[in-house]
């Protein structure tokens, strides 16, 4: 890079000149670098929510809750079930942009299907049918959705580069929404290219809403129980491919827990949520 | 099946299997299926709802099974052979095979119990849990992806004339309608482990080599700089 022999003065001013330029696009670049780095995403609050949903808005838990789903005993993070009187998250979670947590808030009608037996018979049944978009208003996500299988070695594959490396990809072998049980759907928190589709998911509190549009126009609403992290040598698949099937549930699965030592995300943050209500709409 | 329990542990020890059971022939239901395997044993979680609800006064039977040994799909209305408008379940049987396991809701949970209607779930809706010891081949068929949920028990009002009058193909003394799928639903595997759907470029530094480019340069430059000093002072 550094000319070498004796400078003739004319040549000086010329070097002068280049070793300044030299400084000056470096300054440039580093300042760049430095400005256009990424915050990294955010992790959930250890315990934001009850991963189960609500079973019954009458307090009597003895009465229609079955033994303690198996999701809860399983998760190594879960926490004890609690009454829905309790404020679900006691330990501010750390977060970029901090949002206030909007109070949870019982609206009368909304979660009437109280014991198991009259939501069964209650809930309006809808015919399967796939989810195409997704909008998470609190952290102002929307995206397409595609539909994702497992890998030949039976794990669930993530979306690869090209068009759908950005979007949100539906389990094809979970339930559509409306269908019991839960729909799973994954994307990416971050990319070679930087930040993706989920990276703002560990903003999601609970109470949150998540809206999926299915192909036959339907929108369906849906609300955040939980927030979880695992570490993905004890990801809790009970939890999140089964748990309570009586319902339709949803759950929204990423990256977390980068590890600088290995260069690979430890863990796997994992939103549930319970279907609110069915709009025939649109 | 496993020579110890380590073996089972290390071969399906959380497995986790479900199923979305989706109507056939027309009967309005829907439900949602999930098994997971513990050693021998399998615990069974079923809902489902929207199905036929009486029959003779009575809570309507509806046998369900594990079918095996098929193509691990359900039928499609081209499985209708003799024109009917009705999947029976032996035409279904292409696609789902035969009984692995019979969901009963107590006793005896194998094949010889497939139409015991004393021990089958009744009624439009069912909210089923239960643990039992796994057979074999219903086993290695989940294992296989060949395992398909199939309840059964139409409500013979939406079947056509000739169906409803027609008796099963199982057990001559029940209708058509008592033993034909109402709901059905192909098993999976759960994925296995996590998502894999990060790779960290927003975590740590980003652009390393932009820091490493600029870093260079101004390091050029500072070494012209000197070099440029060194010649001025030696002149
Ligand atoms: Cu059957």
């Amino acid at each position: 890079m550094v000319e070498h022999g004796a400078a003739a003065p004319s040549q000086r001013a010329r070097r002068r000149a280049l070793s300044l330029v030299f400084m000056l696009v470096g300054v440039a670049v580093v300042v760049f670098a430095i400005v256009s780095q990424v915050n990294a995403p955010t992790a959930p609050g250890s315990a934001a929510g009850t991963i189960d949903p609500p079973q019954s808005t009458s307090a009597s838990p003895s009465t229609s809750a079955r033994p303690s789903a198996s999701a809860t005993g399983t998760t190594p993070q879960s926490s004890p079930r609690k009454s829905k009187s309790q404020k679900p998250t006691t330990q501010k979670p750390r977060t970029v942009k901090p949002r206030t947590e909007k109070p949870r808030t019982e609206k009368p009608g909304t979660e009437k299907a109280t014991s198991r037996k009259t939501r069964t018979k209650s809930r309006p049944l809808l015919p399967p049918s796939k989810p195409v978009s997704i909008s998470i208003p609190a952290i102002d996500l929307t995206s397409e959705v595609f539909a994702i299988g497992k890998a030949a070695d039976g794990t669930l594959r993530a979306p690869e580069p090209g068009p759908d490396l950005n979007k949100v990809a539906w389990f094809e072998d979970s339930a559509t929404p409306g269908q019991l049980g839960p729909v799973v759907l994954e994307g990416h928190v971050d990319t070679v290219e930087g930040r993706s589709v989920f990276f703002d998911l560990g903003r999601v509190r609970p109470g949150d809403e998540v809206t999926l549009k299915r192909k036959d126009g339907r929108t369906l609403s849906y609300t955040v129980d939980a927030v979880r992290s695992y570490p993905k040598s004890r990801f809790p698949t009970e939890a999140v491919y089964g748990g309570d099937i009586s319902q339709s549930t949803l759950r929204l699965i990423t990256c977390s827990d980068f590890d600088r030592r290995t260069r690979h995300h430890q863990g796997n943050l994992v939103v549930f949520g319970h279907l609110r209500t069915t709009a025939a709409g649109s | 099946m496993s020579l110890t329990p380590l073996a089972a542990q290390a071969d399906d020890g959380d497995a986790m299997y479900r199923a979305t059971l989706t109507e056939l022939n027309g009967s309005g239901g829907s439900g949602s299926f999930m098994l997971t395997v513990d050693g021998d044993d399998a615990t069974v979680e079923m809902n489902w709802n929207g199905l036929a609800e009486t029959f003779k006064d009575g809570p309507f039977p509806h046998v369900q099974h594990i079918h095996i040994g098929g193509q691990g799909k359900c039928p499609t209305p081209s499985a209708d052979k003799n024109g009917d408008d009705v999947i029976s379940t032996p035409e279904g049987q292409a696609s789902y095979g035969g009984i692995g396991t019979t969901l009963s809701v107590k006793g005896d949970t194998s094949a010889k119990s497939a139409t015991d209607i004393t021990i089958a779930p009744g009624g439009s809706s069912l909210d089923y849990k239960r643990t039992f010891k796994l057979n074999a081949d219903t086993r290695s068929a989940l294992k296989d992806g060949t395992g398909v949920v199939v309840v059964h028990g139409l409500d013979p009002s939406t079947m056509s004339k000739k169906a409803q009058k027609a008796k099963s193909p199982l057990v001559s003394s029940l209708p058509l309608a008592a033993t034909a799928p109402a709901l059905c639903g192909p098993i999976s595997a759960a994925p296995t482990g996590g998502a894999d759907t990060g790779t960290g470029s927003t975590s740590g530094i980003e652009h390393a080599g932009l820091f490493g480019l600029g870093g260079l340069l101004i390091a050029g430059g500072v070494l012209a700089g000197a070099r440029l000093r060194k010649t001025a002072k030696a002149s």
